[in-house]
């Protein structure tokens, strides 16, 4: 299959090669002089000088200079030829860390259970084992055994698995591929930002097949999946929403109230009285995470929320002289351990109640994010809106919001087993077990330029010598 | 009556693939005149060239083709061999064989060869007949002038010396045939036979050329007039639209389209029709040759029409 670049210059050639037809058929040349004895008995025919004489050299040259001009105008337009693609195929995505701990006949068995089925309807099979390299690199293998001595630190992350998959599938001139994944679903495999990479990376679902700790032996202080979420004073369309989506959150929409197992509550701008609501439900075992203003009655009724407002500081006014609590300044957001986020994020207004962890500071070191139990629940505040623009197109923006609502929890143990949402944001359920490839093929195929530059100039040679002989 | 090309003994048979363009690869003059002539003598049982003078002159060994009403019956009772009775004509004509050698002649067309090529094969096949019959035969040209090659001859090795003043001739210059004939004429000391192989185009029309010819009969020659000519100048085959010249006046362009004007052909026509009249009916021969015919069926036909017409069946 051909494809061009710039199907521009196409077109661009086409209107090019015309010049020389139009030229052509615009020339008048006087016809071949001719010997003939009988030219007395010839009678004149003067409408002859006037018509275009056709000589077959001057057809080949029309030829050549046409030719040339499209071939010109396709060498510019950036022609590529890509191998139709047929066919389908099953690949087990191999961790190698995680094969290591098996053993080669344990995934030998596993990769077996897996192409099963692939194997009776006849497809054709391929296992792709990956690693980590010392140096940080994937390195991938069909040999699983020869893979597993590169194993070094760190250890691969499921990033690094989609991106060997996408490669490894896209080189191929197959039609479409369905993937087994064989992992240890671990902490480490989620990483910044994948669960906003992972559809882009692989937009179809991953059969993961567990090598072991699955989320059968989640510790106590392990991040729980959230179960649910419920957003309250956010737009329909907000990039909290997408980012909680990628954490494999499922949204409720919260007209028929807020269900009982709610796991995170998000409200942005609360008023007081509802400020008094999610405080009940926190007691009850809700995580609940405030953001943007909030009223400066809540500091006076509620020990329990890890935020207090200076009642001066909100009447407005120039931040540096309403005194010290002024929240003048913000900027990005620093976490432990992980990268600045947003550049210039506006804080709003008060300080950490006594009893609050501080979760997230700015960059000028005052607190951006403060956490505190409540009964059997949390209660979160993040003194910003969560609809930040400056925040909200970071990479590590859902992951941010991740830590906001594990905030009175312990960090996340990379050896612990991930969680069940991060399980189902990875390995997507909800997408087509198999792939189209032919769309994730970003690639230009085999590019045809520097033979139609060739071409061109070998044209450009005829057109040379058919003029000299022409005019010789 | 004339004879029409390709009638001959042999038209239609294996001498027809004796075109032109393969006499042109037999490269050697001699080697061509000799095919043609095996060509339409192996079949033909009279010479198209005997005279029918009453004077006895000698006798000569009988050659296949020859008349058998001259046989020497007599003789060929005493020595049992076969002689011909020759006779004072028969030994002693004189034929000039006059090959129009101007620049028209170069013209190629259609044909596989030009027309002085073609007229070099034809000259060649006349005099190897002409010699072996007892005739003398002498070789002129006229191209910008008329050149006298060879005098009238017949003696071992003049056919030689005949084929390679043909094969000298080049197409050049413009020459008129009228007095090409009356210089010939006047070289000849008694009555003999011209032969002229001449396109028959001159620039003062056909008017001097048919003065000549009646001056020549006036003295009691012979006269042949062989034209050759391709069929693109004669118009049977359609000429693209160029601007066309004259080889011997090649400053004078003419811009037409033969293929086109059907009255280009009629014209040509009518040209060597009055030609042929004017001939005929001054007592001369006409034939017409076209440089795409075989040699051996134009040739050969031609003779053979002529031998029947002079010597009628009794």
């Amino acid at each position: 299959m051909i494809s061009a670049l710039y199907p521009g210059f196409l077109a661009a050639g086409v209107v090019f090669a015309a010049v020389p037809v139009v030229l052509h058929l615009l020339a008048r040349r006087p016809p071949d002089r001719r010997p003939l004895p009988t030219a007395r008995f010839l009678r004149r025919e003067e409408r002859t000088l006037l018509r275009p004489s056709r000589r077959p050299s001057d057809v080949l040259l029309l030829a050549v200079r046409v030719l040339f001009a499209l071939v010109l105008g396709a060498c510019f337009a950036g022609m590529a030829w890509t191998a139709d693609r047929a066919g389908t195929e099953r690949i087990v995505l191999v961790d190698a860390e995680a094969a290591a701990d098996l053993g080669m006949d344990a995934l030998a068995v596993i990769a077996r259970e897996a192409t099963a089925d692939a194997d009776r309807s006849g497809v054709a099979t391929r296992v792709i084992a990956y690693a980590a390299s010392e140096h940080g690199d994937i390195v991938t293998s069909a040999d699983l055994s020869e893979l597993v001595h590169a194993v070094g630190e760190p250890m691969a992350t499921a990033a690094d698995g989609l991106r060997v998959l996408r490669a490894a599938a896209t080189a191929t001139a197959l039609d479409s591929a369905e993937v087994v994944w064989v992992a240890r679903p671990t902490w480490h495999q989620w990483t910044e930002g994948v669960g906003l990479l992972r559809e882009a990376l692989w937009p179809g679902a991953l059969q993961l097949q567990s090598t072991g700790l699955g989320t059968a032996r989640v510790a106590p202080d392990a991040p729980r999946a959230p179960a649910s979420v419920e957003l309250l004073g956010f737009p329909e369309d907000t990039a909290l929403r997408r980012a909680l989506n990628a954490l494999g959150a499922r949204l409720l929409t919260g007209e028929a109230g807020t269900p009982a197992d709610t796991s995170w509550i998000f409200a942005e701008d609360p008023p007081a009285d509802m400020v008094g609501m999610l405080v009940e439900k926190a007691r009850a075992g809700t995580t609940v995470i405030l953001s943007g203003a909030l009223p400066p009655e809540v500091s006076a009724d509620g020990e329990e929320v890890p935020w207090e407002v200076d009642a001066d500081t909100r009447t407005g006014g120039d931040a540096e002289a309403q005194g010290p609590s002024g929240r003048a300044g913000g900027g990005a957001i620093l976490r432990l351990g992980a990268r600045p986020l947003g550049t210039a994020v506006q804080p709003e207004a008060g300080g950490p109640s006594r009893k609050a962890r501080v979760i997230a500071v700015f960059e000028d070191t005052r607190p951006a994010a403060a956490a505190r139990a409540a009964g059997a629940g949390c209660i979160v505040y993040f003194a910003a809106s969560l609809q930040d623009a400056q925040l909200t197109r970071e990479a590590g923006f859902p992951d941010f919001v991740g830590e906001l609502a594990r905030g009175c929890g312990s960090q996340a143990d990379p050896t612990l087993p991930l969680d069940r949402g991060g399980i189902w944001a990875l390995t997507r359920p909800d997408l087509p077990r198999r792939v189209g490839l032919a769309d994730l093929d970003t690639s230009q195929g085999m590019p045809l330029a520097p033979g139609l530059l060739l071409l061109a100039l070998a044209l450009l040679g005829a057109e040379v010598l058919l003029t000299r002989e022409r005019r010789g | 009556m004339n004879p029409t090309p390709g009638d001959g003994p042999h038209s239609g048979d294996a001498a027809e693939l004796l075109s032109p363009d393969v006499l042109e690869r037999l490269g050697d003059l001699d080697l061509i005149a000799r095919t043609i002539v095996r060509g339409f003598v192996s079949g033909a049982h009279r010479s198209p060239f005997l005279g029918s003078g009453d004077d006895f002159s000698r006798h000569r060994s009988y050659q296949q083709g020859d008349d058998v009403r001259r046989l020497d019956w007599r003789l060929y009772g005493r020595t049992d061999r076969l002689y011909v009775r020759l006779f004072q004509e028969d030994s002693n004509l004189q034929s000039f064989i006059v090959v129009d050698s101007s620049a028209s002649m170069g013209f190629v067309g259609d044909g596989p060869v030009s027309k002085l090529r073609y007229a070099q094969f034809v000259a060649a096949a006349l005099a190897h007949v002409m010699l072996r019959t007892g005739d003398a035969v002498g070789l002129a040209s006229f191209g910008s002038d008329t050149s006298f090659h060879l005098p009238p001859r017949n003696r071992p090795g003049h056919l030689h010396d005949v084929l390679l003043g043909l094969q000298r001739l080049r197409p050049l210059g413009s020459g008129s045939p009228a007095q090409a004939l009356d210089e010939v004429g006047s070289a000849l000391r008694r009555r003999g036979r011209v032969v002229l192989i001449s396109d028959c185009l001159a620039d003062e029309g056909i008017g001097p050329l048919l003065s000549a010819v009646s001056r020549l009969r006036a003295r009691r020659d012979e006269v042949i007039v062989l034209r050759v000519a391709s069929r693109l100048e004669l118009g049977e085959v359609a000429g693209e639209a160029a601007r066309y010249y004259d080889p011997e006046r090649p400053h004078r362009l003419i811009s037409a389209v033969p293929g086109a004007d059907p009255t280009f052909r009629e014209r040509v026509s009518a040209y060597y029709d009055e030609l042929r009249g004017g001939l005929e009916e001054g007592g001369a021969e006409y034939a017409p040759f076209t440089t795409d015919q075989p040699l051996v069926s134009a040739i050969g036909g031609w003779l053979m029409a002529r031998a029947r017409r002079e010597r009628p069946a009794p």
